[in-house]
């Protein structure tokens, strides 16, 4: 594979997952204020519907962007992170990448089964 | 020059610069919620700050963020001299931009007990998010300070590629940090309007 290509997964890796979850996230706030206000009253949203479809558009862009970072830290096994760049700052970052994947994993997790299990609809 | 000093032949930053970066946009993240929060209160809260809290001072914040940005070019030189191998001068610069960091983080500490004195952190909406947003500002302050520390011990015993890459990121976190501070009051000072 070549630097080009391996640079592109790096990237990918790096920022596919962050941003899938701050859309989503936006996504999800929006939902809610859109069924708990007058309006959306009648709009007949579900809440519960829409943050499991987000929960598995996310979750599947970051396993995607995690599969990209892992590809990555195995092509480039034979660099060390602390190389000079470019190669050893694609390792870097792919290894960045790999850990900051599963970290937003969990938080997008959360985020979908905190709005789920919470009622969306109340006095705070 | 030393060989490790010379980085021109490399083609694109270390991975310290790129490893501090991603620092800062997670810290930029977290500064995003806060003052989403902020806002998010205002808007809900028909006095604001509420009856009985003083505005927020505008002269001596303002002086305080100008001095220091003005640490924000003994960083910049700081990072081009470890760039060209100069000891001697990289050390110099970080000395005197951290003992204006020190003095400024040292003065903001007293007004942070002195402001708390006034109105309590727990009496409301306001003064949680203010004490909340200032003191995480004056938190990175602090972090940064620490680096500079840390870089100048290291100093004492010379040059390294790591060393002369760790330069080069703590500027960046300073640059970034100057920009954080000028947000942050501007958010907090928008309560005068």
């Amino acid at each position: 594979m070549t630097l080009r290509r391996l640079e592109i997964l790096q990237w990918t890796g790096l920022l596919l997952g962050g941003l899938a979850f701050a859309a989503a996230h936006v996504v999800g706030y929006g939902i809610t204020e859109a069924e708990c206000n007058s309006a959306g009253l009648r709009w007949g949203i579900s809440n519960d519907t829409w943050e499991v479809i987000a929960l598995g558009v996310t979750a599947g862009l970051v396993v995607v962007s995690g599969l990209a970072a892992a590809t990555v830290v195995v092509r480039t096994r034979e660099t060390s992170y602390e190389s000079p760049p470019p190669p050893g700052r694609v390792r870097f970052l792919a290894i960045a990448a790999l850990a900051a994947n599963l970290i937003f994993l969990i938080i997008i997790v959360l985020d979908a089964l905190g709005s789920i299990v919470n009622v969306a609809c109340r006095q705070g | 020059m030393t060989s490790y000093a010379d980085t021109r032949d490399v083609v694109g930053r270390p991975a310290a610069w790129w490893g501090m970066l991603i620092l800062i946009a997670s810290e930029s993240t977290l500064f995003g919620c806060f003052i989403g929060s902020y806002y998010y209160l205002r808007f809900r809260s028909a006095t604001w700050p509420p009856h009985g809290i003083p505005e927020p001072k505008l002269v001596v914040p303002l002086i305080l963020l100008a001095v220091l940005l003005t640490t924000v070019v003994p960083m910049r030189l700081a990072a081009k001299a470890a760039a060209t191998g100069r000891l001697a001068a990289t050390r110099l610069f970080l000395a005197l931009a951290l003992v204006v960091q020190s003095g400024y983080f040292a003065y903001e500490v007293h007004d942070f007990s002195d402001q708390l004195h006034g109105f309590d952190i727990t009496r409301d909406a306001y003064s949680s998010i203010y004490y909340t947003l200032l003191g995480a500002d004056h938190a990175h302050v602090l972090l940064g300070v620490l680096f500079n520390v840390w870089l100048l011990g290291k100093l004492t015993r010379g040059f390294t590629r790591y060393r002369i890459h760790a330069t080069r990121a703590i500027a960046l976190y300073w640059y970034a940090v100057s920009v954080l501070t000028i947000v942050v009051y501007g958010v907090l000072l928008s309560a005068r309007a």
